[in-house]
C-alpha cells in the first residue's frame, strides 16, 4: 500500500472511531435522537472494521 | 491432498510456540502487542454481566468507584510484580515450568484441570457471542437451564463463532495478538458511548448531576430482592481477584514470556481500567436503565442492543471472540503438556472444537462463575509454588526445578503444599461464608508460599540425603 492510500485508509478508520463515540455526546446534550445515534454508530463501526485491518497490524515495532 | 491443504499444513507446522523451550530473544514482542491483546481479552461480553451484578447486589456508588479503583490497581500490580517477572526470567509457560518443579505426573493433573476449565471459559464466551448474533438474526437462544440447544439455527451460529475462534487460536500467539489489535481501539469506545448515551434516560443531562443520580438510581446501596448486599470490600476483592488464576496463579506466563521486559506487565492496566473499570461502570448504567424499563434480568446481548443498537450487538460478538481466542490458545498449551508428541496446532484445533461443542449446552456455561472460582482456588497456590521455587529457593540454599534435576515424576512437596493450600482456603471459604471461591485465592496463595519451602526443606535435607546415604 502506498503512503497516500495508507493515509486515506487510516483517516477513514479514525473517522469511523469518531462516529462510534461522538454521537453519544450529542445524545447526552440532547441534540441527537437515540435512533440516529445508533445508525451513526453502526456506520462508524463498519468503517472501522473494514479499514483498520489494512494498516493496524503493519506498524513496525521499534527493536 | 490439494496444494492449498498442504500449504496450510506447512504454515501451521511452521508456527513455533516454544512450548518446551524458552522463547528466544529474537521472538520477544514490544509493549504494544500486549496492550492490544489484554485490552481485547479483558473487554469480554461478560462485562455486560458483571457490571450489572454490582447494581443488583446494592453496592453504593462510592463503594463501586473506590473499590474498582483500588482493586484494579492491585490486580495490575499483581501482574507487574509477580507474573511478568517470573515469565520474563524463565521465558517458559507455567505448564513446562511446573513440570520442571513438580514432575510430569503432577503437572499432568494440573494441565488436565486447566485445559478443561479453559474450554468451559471459552465455551461461555462463544455462548455470549452467539446470544448477540442470535439477536441480530432473530434466532432465539436456549434458556440458561437448558442442557441441549433448542434450535438448529442456534447450533449453526455456535459452530460459526467456534470455528472462527479455533482457527485464529490455532495460528498461535502472533495471530491471536493481531486479531485482538483490530478490535481493541473500537470496543472500549462502544462501551463508553453506551454509558454516555443512556445517561439522559436516568435523568442525567449535565455531568455535575451524575454523582447524585448514580447514588439515587444506579448504585443505590439497596440490593434487588433476593440478592445479598455488596460492600466496598466485595468490590475491591472481586476486581482484584477475579483474574487471580492469571496473575498470582501465573497462567499468564504463557503470554508474558514473550515480553521484552518485566514491566510490560503494566499493559494489564489497559485491560483492567478499560474492561474492569470503565466497561463495568457503563454496563452498570445500562442495567439501571433496563431495571427502570421493567427488565430485571437483562442478557448481555439485550443490554448492548439497548445501548448501541446493531453496533452494540457486534461489540458483544467480537468481545466474546477476543476473550475466547487467548483462552483457547492457553488451553492448547495446557493440553499439549499432556500429549507432547502431538503438534500444538492440532491440539488447539481439537480444544476449539470441544469448546464449541460445550457452548451448545447453556447449562454447563451458566455455571461459569463456579468453575472460575474453583479454578482460582486451584491455580493460585501453584503460582506461589512456582514463584518461590524460581526466586527464593536459590536464596534459601534449596534446589530449584527439583523434578527435572532428580528425575522425579511426582514431587510430593508440591503436592502436599497444594493440598494444604486448597484445603485450608476451602475451610476458610466455608468459615467466612464468602460469596465466591476466588475470594480465598490470597489465603490459598499464602499457605502455599509458606508450606512449600518447609516441605521442600524436609524433602531435600532429610529424605533425599537419607536415600543418597
Amino acid at each position: 500500500m502506498n503512503t497516500s492510500l495508507r493515509f486515506t485508509v487510516k483517516l477513514l478508520s479514525f473517522i469511523g472511531l469518531g462516529l462510534t463515540i461522538f454521537p453519544s455526546f450529542l445524545v447526552f446534550a440532547q441534540i441527537l435522537s437515540l435512533a440516529a445515534y445508533k445508525h451513526l454508530m453502526l456506520i462508524g463501526t463498519l468503517i472501522w472494521l473494514f479499514t483498520a485491518p489494512f494498516w493496524i497490524n503493519q506498524l513496525k515495532e521499534k527493536p | 491432498m490439494t496444494k492449498l491443504q498442504s500449504s496450510l499444513k506447512e504454515q501451521l507446522n511452521a508456527v513455533d510456540e516454544y512450548e518446551r523451550v524458552p522463547v528466544p530473544k529474537a521472538k520477544v514482542k514490544g509493549f504494544k502487542s500486549f496492550v492490544g491483546m489484554v485490552a481485547g481479552e479483558h473487554i469480554a461480553g461478560t462485562e455486560f454481566v458483571i457490571g450489572p451484578l454490582f447494581v443488583l447486589h446494592g453496592a453504593s456508588a462510592g463503594d463501586v468507584f473506590w473499590g474498582l479503583l483500588f482493586g484494579n490497581i492491585l490486580a495490575t500490580l499483581s501482574w507487574v510484580l509477580i507474573c511478568a517477572p517470573v515469565a520474563v526470567k524463565t521465558r517458559l509457560t507455567i505448564f513446562y515450568q511446573l513440570e520442571k518443579i513438580s514432575g510430569i505426573g503432577l503437572v499432568s493433573l494440573y494441565n488436565a484441570i486447566n485445559g478443561l476449565l479453559f474450554c468451559v471459559t471459552a465455551a461461555a464466551m462463544i455462548g455470549v457471542s452467539a446470544s448477540a448474533l442470535g439477536l441480530l438474526f432473530d434466532v432465539e437462544g436456549p434458556g440458561l437451564t437448558d442442557l441441549y440447544p433448542t434450535s438448529l439455527p442456534w447450533v449453526f451460529i455456535i459452530i460459526l463463532i467456534g470455528i472462527v475462534i479455533a482457527v485464529v487460536a490455532t495460528f498461535g500467539f502472533d495471530r491471536v495478538s493481531k486479531f485482538a489489535n483490530i478490535f481493541a481501539p473500537w470496543m472500549p469506545l462502544v462501551f463508553l458511548a453506551c454509558g454516555i448515551a443512556m445517561l439522559p434516560e436516568l435523568g442525567v443531562t449535565k455531568f455535575s448531576d451524575f454523582w447524585a443520580v448514580a447514588n439515587e438510581k444506579i448504585w443505590t446501596g439497596i440490593p434487588v430482592e433476593g440478592q445479598t448486599k455488596y460492600t466496598f470490600w466485595h468490590i475491591i476483592i472481586f476486581s482484584w481477584l477475579c483474574n487471580s488464576a492469571m496473575h498470582i496463579g501465573l497462567t499468564d506466563m504463557s503470554i508474558y514470556r514473550y515480553a521484552k521486559k518485566a514491566h510490560y506487565g503494566l499493559a494489564s492496566a489497559f485491560g483492567m481500567f478499560i474492561g474492569h473499570f470503565m466497561a463495568w461502570l457503563a454496563s452498570g448504567i445500562l442495567c439501571a436503565v433496563a431495571l427502570q424499563a421493567g427488565n430485571d434480568n437483562p442478557s448481555p446481548g439485550q443490554i448492548a442492543f439497548m445501548g448501541a443498537g446493531i453496533a452494540g450487538a457486534i461489540c458483544v460478538v467480537t468481545a466474546g471472540w477476543t476473550t475466547a481466542n487467548p483462552t483457547i490458545y492457553r488451553a492448547g498449551l495446557a493440553i499439549q503438556g499432556l500429549f507432547p508428541q502431538l503438534r500444538r496446532w492440532k491440539i488447539t484445533l481439537i480444544v476449539g472444537l470441544i469448546a464449541t461443542a460445550l457452548a451448545c449446552s447453556p447449562a454447563i456455561v451458566s455455571k461459569l462463575d463456579q468453575f472460575l472460582g474453583f479454578y482460582a482456588l486451584l491455580a493460585s497456590p501453584v503460582g506461589a509454588v512456582v514463584l518461590v521455587d524460581v526466586y527464593l529457593f536459590p536464596k534459601f540454599g534449596l534446589l530449584s526445578n527439583l523434578a527435572e534435576l532428580k528425575k522425579v515424576t511426582f514431587n510430593w512437596a508440591v503436592l502436599l503444599s497444594w493440598i494444604c493450600a486448597v484445603g485450608g482456603s476451602y475451610i476458610l471459604y466455608n468459615y467466612w461464608q464468602a460469596d465466591f471461591y476466588f475470594f480465598m485465592a490470597i489465603p490459598g496463595w499464602c499457605i502455599a508460599a509458606i508450606s512449600y519451602p518447609l516441605f521442600a526443606y524436609l524433602q531435600q535435607n532429610f529424605i533425599f540425603k537419607t536415600i543418597n546415604q
